[in-house]
């Protein structure tokens, strides 16, 4: 099964409305909700990291009977170090974006604690795609 | 009380055939599309209802009824015990004391009156060591069992962030056994009946969620006991009772407990209190999608103000909350009560577990739901999607799910009969008319060809 969504940079009435759409439809599928909440926990970071630093972006979802496969492509500046992202903490968020109440440098690392492949590629002024999956 | 196996849930609500009209009014309030409009009259679904009771409140025709219990039933037991919500004080004028109502509950045969809200300390206990014991955030109150029931079917992953405790109509129920144990009295002649202000509280006595067995013997329905007690009250009135001495009084905290507001101020943290199903729902989303990280308890209560809500009270809801919180302001004490607290102890309190119940899937097997959810998005894609409730179902996605599942007959869609009738020209017209163009398309008439 294959969804897909678009995702605006700098809309964070609508963060996570992807999220929520998705994980209706893994409800339906009767995914273990546990499962659910792994998938959902990654997917809002890396949906409201697209809304927080790109300029648009969208998520790709496909879903077979052993796998959730999650991409999320943004045009955006890129990360300039994935590793130093990956660090608990550590964020280029803007203080307005903060003062919203996003940009607390967890992201990436919450990503990765709730997925079960996670692969990162990131090129500085054009974007960055997020790919990961997790096992039903 | 009826004895449930496992796999069905026992409800108090349900549909009276003859009453019922197949009005959709019910089907489309219903926070959990628990309801089907099938051969003219309403049909609940056993698996999705949580006993809510918004489908009785939104009921013209009287058809929705709620399991009755017998005031005769209570005469079985030597010792009768009357266990009150102090939202039945709410119901009453002003001029009606806490004396004049235990006194009209003893005339009516009880022989002895306690309040539910007696141990809401021991919730306060719960709620806090389940906080400091757990890292779950939000930690949700399990106070209205039409909102655990809720948690069950519809959030199921935030089943663990439920409190888990006994009800407190069970834990009263305890301790009034215990007492009773302590004189030498019998259990099995004690009889503890429940005055309960909605359908929920009576599941909660006849079938507890993630427990065996309750304490409660039986149920009594408020609206009823309103009347009886009224004629009771009536009796009394400007009469005095030298040897009636009341053994119990509320604190004000637990006068207040059942309200809007009630428990949050004794938990830890951030906490938010919401009432009425849909606002509850509309946060759950919230917290299920992960998008609230750092609220620490959530009060949350199915009917509008509470228990003062409750579908079978009699009283405006408002002017209940009123009364009760002068009562709490003037008549409540501060202090604690009898010693038949503290024999209680937090492991008799606990429950096990709250299993979830999820509602949603389409097959146990995952490819077989990929297939049937793909087919869905097809058939609701056809649909005119306006949620008109002709074909028995609360909404165009209800309906697109119950087709997959093989419930309906797609030709149950008003929309697609016409479009499918290419005879009915004149119905085609119309429709066009109104809805448009994409409402009626030829796809949709080869699709169905195709499909029959």
């Amino acid at each position: 099964m294959h969804l897909e969504y678009k995702v605006q940079g700098g809309n964070f009435s609508k963060a996570g409305h992807a999220s929520g759409e998705i994980k209706k439809v893994l409800k339906q599928l009767n995914v273990n909700p546990m499962v659910i909440k792994r998938i959902v926990v990654a997917l809002y970071e890396a949906e409201v990291n697209i809304v927080a630093h790109a300029y648009e972006g969208d998520i790709i979802v496909d879903i077979d009977d052993s796998k959730v496969h999650v991409v999320l492509n943004d045009s955006g500046p890129g990360i300039p170090s994935i590793e130093r992202a990956m660090e608990k903490g550590y964020s280029t968020a803007s203080p307005l974006v903060r003062e919203m109440g996003f940009g607390a440098g967890m992201g990436l690392p919450n990503i990765k604690k709730n997925t079960d492949e996670l692969n990162i590629k990131s090129v500085v002024g054009v974007g960055t795609t997020v790919d990961f999956i997790n096992y039903l | 009380m009826e004895k449930q196996s496992p796999s069905s849930i026992f409800h108090a609500i349900y549909v009276d055939e003859d009453r019922c009209i197949g009005c959709t009014r019910c089907m489309k309030i219903c926070s959990t599309a628990a309801i089907r409009i099938c051969n003219g009259t309403a049909m609940i679904s056993n698996s999705r209802c949580i006993d809510c009771g918004e489908c009785m409140k939104a009921c013209n025709s009287n058809a929705i009824h709620i399991s009755q219990g017998d005031l005769q039933s209570i005469f079985k037991y030597k010792y009768r015990v009357a266990l009150i919500p102090a939202v039945l004080f709410g119901q009453f004028k002003l001029d009606v004391t806490h004396d004049d109502l235990h006194r009209a509950l003893l005339s009516l045969g009880f022989t002895s009156v306690y309040e539910e809200e007696l141990s809401a300390e021991f919730q306060i206990d719960a709620i806090r060591r389940f906080q400091q014991e757990s890292d779950i955030k939000p930690v949700i109150s399990s106070f209205c069992p039409a909102i655990v029931r809720l948690i069950q079917v519809k959030f199921p992953t935030l089943t663990e962030n439920l409190v888990l405790v006994k009800s407190l109509i069970d834990i009263t129920g305890l301790t009034i056994l215990k007492e009773a144990a302590n004189k030498g009295i019998d259990p099995s002649d004690v009889g503890i009946f429940y005055i309960t202000p909605c359908a929920a509280k009576i599941c909660a006595v006849v079938s507890p969620v993630g427990d065996e067995k309750s304490p409660i013997t039986g149920f009594l329905n408020m609206d009823m006991m309103f009347d009886r007690l009224s004629i009771e009250l009536q009796k009394i009135k400007g009469t005095v009772d030298p040897d009636f001495k009341r053994k119990t009084s509320l604190t004000r905290t637990e006068v207040k407990w059942s309200l809007t507001g009630g428990e949050i101020k004794h938990a830890f943290g951030r906490k938010l209190s919401i009432d009425g199903i849909a606002n509850v729902i509309e946060f759950l989303n919230k917290v299920d999608d992960e998008a609230i990280d750092d609220i620490d308890f959530l009060e949350l209560r199915a009917c509008d103000q509470g228990c003062a809500g409750g579908i079978l009270t009699q009283g405006n809801r408002f002017l209940t909350v009123e009364k009760l919180m002068m009562r709490a302001n003037k008549k409540a004490v501060n202090k604690r009560h009898g010693p038949y607290y503290s024999d209680i102890t937090y492991d008799e309190i606990k429950v096990p577990t709250v299993n979830p119940r999820p509602i949603e899937g389409l097959d146990k097997d995952i490819s077989v739901a990929i297939k049937k959810m793909e087919q869905k998005q097809e058939i609701y894609k056809m649909l005119p999607q306006l949620d008109c409730g002709c074909c028995g179902c609360p909404t165009c996605e209800a309906f697109s799910e119950d087709v997959v599942k093989s419930l309906k007959p797609l030709s149950s869609c008003m929309f697609i009969q016409v479009a499918f009738n290419s005879k009915n020209d004149k119905g085609k017209e119309i429709i066009k008319k109104i809805w448009g163009d994409s409402k009626i398309v030829e796809e949709l008439k080869n699709k169905l060809e195709n499909d029959n």
